[in-house]
């Protein structure tokens, strides 16, 4: 449920409507605000059971209603007093208004409200569920013509009555338009800076070339199978040197060295086959236990 | 106007190729409960009930995926619930999802300073404006 709040009217007119007719009201634009300033009626021959003209107020600007809406109910509030000393009155008759600008549906007044002295006094009637016997409509309440009726019968001779403001407040649901205005949102690309490195390869024609630089190490690099865990491995750099092969040409070498002396367990013997060693036998000396032998033939000579 | 808020799970699934901007089709969806940054997929965020004129899993963005001069843009229609017959309600939250994509992985959202129920022939309209988001340098 939404309410317009209590509004003001804008226009306010009196009018002879039976039996709302023996006395007009002064300045009735006076009734646009809470400012103490009234419409009033003074007239000396406002006795008891005279009526006043109906003061009738509209233009209230009940724009903020949806068109599509729901009315529920509507509250009028009036201000208003009679003089102290100035004979007394009850409002008779509080009638909304159609787009006709006619009184039409319950008169919320319809037994008589008695004023009092005290200009504080505010006659409430109608309530956030109260249509006052109308089917209103938001096209009904937005008409410019559109308002309240008043009017207010004398108790006592020469009576002086005042109105200081009037106000409708109308409830209403549905028929409003909601609207989320939704922001933009964004997103950055950013990236980071990236080194750039060429590959160049060099084509060379066929040819010969001088090739220098300094000597390579080759290192072994095993391969390590191991089965799954954790291992600490350690262990100094290898080196591979390069054994190198001696190769001689086709020829006469002369050789020299010393004798070699033979030392021959108990049970050896020094078998030599068939063939030529190139030196003589008789420099071949054996020892064996102490005692000296040489080869003579396929057998030994003990010399010693 | 509300503010535009991320989920962080949108940008990685952009990322993976997960949203196709253009023709996958966007949903938005009311909900009553906070969106957290970290949410990912629709269900994180329950959806008010289907009711009197409000659909189950929200209204098609109608959204459309362009670039110009190096920035992309997300652009969508404004969609509109009306209540009809009843209220629906009440939410704060607009959130975007992607009802294309298996697990409905969520895009962005919007909240609205107080909680709200539409009330029948009342209509609740979630403008995007110009652009719903842009990405870009």
């Amino acid at each position: 449920m939404s309410t317009t709040g209590a509004k003001f009217p804008t226009h306010a007119l009196g009018i002879d409507e039976d039996p709302w007719l023996d006395e007009q009201w002064n300045d009735p634009s006076n009734v646009y605000a809470d400012d103490g300033v009234t419409a009033s009626v003074t007239g000396t021959k406002f006795d008891s059971g005279d009526q006043t003209y109906v003061l009738k107020v509209d233009v209230f600007n009940f724009s903020s209603i949806p068109d599509a809406a729901t009315i529920l109910g509507v509250i009028c509030r009036v201000n208003t007093w009679y003089r102290s000393g100035q004979g007394s009155g009850s409002m008779d008759l509080m009638q909304l208004l159609n787009p006709s600008h006619n009184r039409v549906g319950t008169n919320q007044c319809s037994t008589p409200v008695a004023l009092t002295t005290n200009n504080t006094t505010i006659i409430t009637k109608g309530s956030s569920t109260d249509l006052w016997g109308n089917a209103l409509t938001p096209a009904w309440v937005k008409n410019s013509a559109f308002g309240v009726g008043l009017g207010i019968i004398a108790t006592a001779e020469d009576a002086d009555v005042d109105i200081d403001y009037v106000t409708l407040e109308i409830y209403y649901t549905g028929g409003v338009n909601y609207t989320l205005t939704c922001e933009s949102g964004s997103y950055s690309l950013t990236g980071q800076s990236a080194a750039l490195r060429a590959a160049r390869k060099i084509s060379a024609v066929p040819g010969s070339y001088a090739y220098a630089g300094q000597p390579v190490d080759l290192k072994v690099a095993r391969k390590l199978t191991a089965s799954p865990g954790s291992y600490l491995l350690t262990g100094q750099d290898a080196v591979l040197r390069a054994i190198r092969k001696i190769a001689a040409a086709a020829g006469s070498y002369a050789y020299t060295g010393q004798d070699a002396n033979l030392l021959l367990g108990h049970h050896y013997a020094l078998v030599c086959e068939p063939g030529y060693y190139g030196e003589p036998y008789s420099k071949i000396f054996v020892t064996l236990d102490g005692r000296i032998y040489k080869k003579m033939g396929n057998t030994y000579l003990r010399l010693s | 106007m509300a503010t535009y808020n991320k989920f962080q799970d949108f940008v990685e699934q952009l990322g993976l190729g997960v949203h196709n901007l253009n023709t996958h089709t966007l949903k938005v969806y009311l909900s009553n409960e906070q969106p957290l940054v970290t949410d990912t997929v629709k269900a994180n965020i329950a959806e008010i009930t289907d009711e009197h004129g409000y659909p189950a899993g929200g209204s098609d963005i109608t959204n459309v995926w362009s670039e110009a001069s190096g920035t992309g843009t997300l652009t969508g229609t404004d969609v509109v619930f009306t209540a009809s017959g009843g209220s629906f309600g009440p939410f704060q939250f607009a959130v975007i999802y992607n009802d294309d994509v298996a697990g409905d992985p969520l895009v962005c959202w919007w909240e609205r300073a107080t909680p709200l129920t539409c009330e029948d022939t009342d209509t609740f309209t979630t403008d995007f404006g110009a652009s719903i988001f842009t990405m870009g340098p």
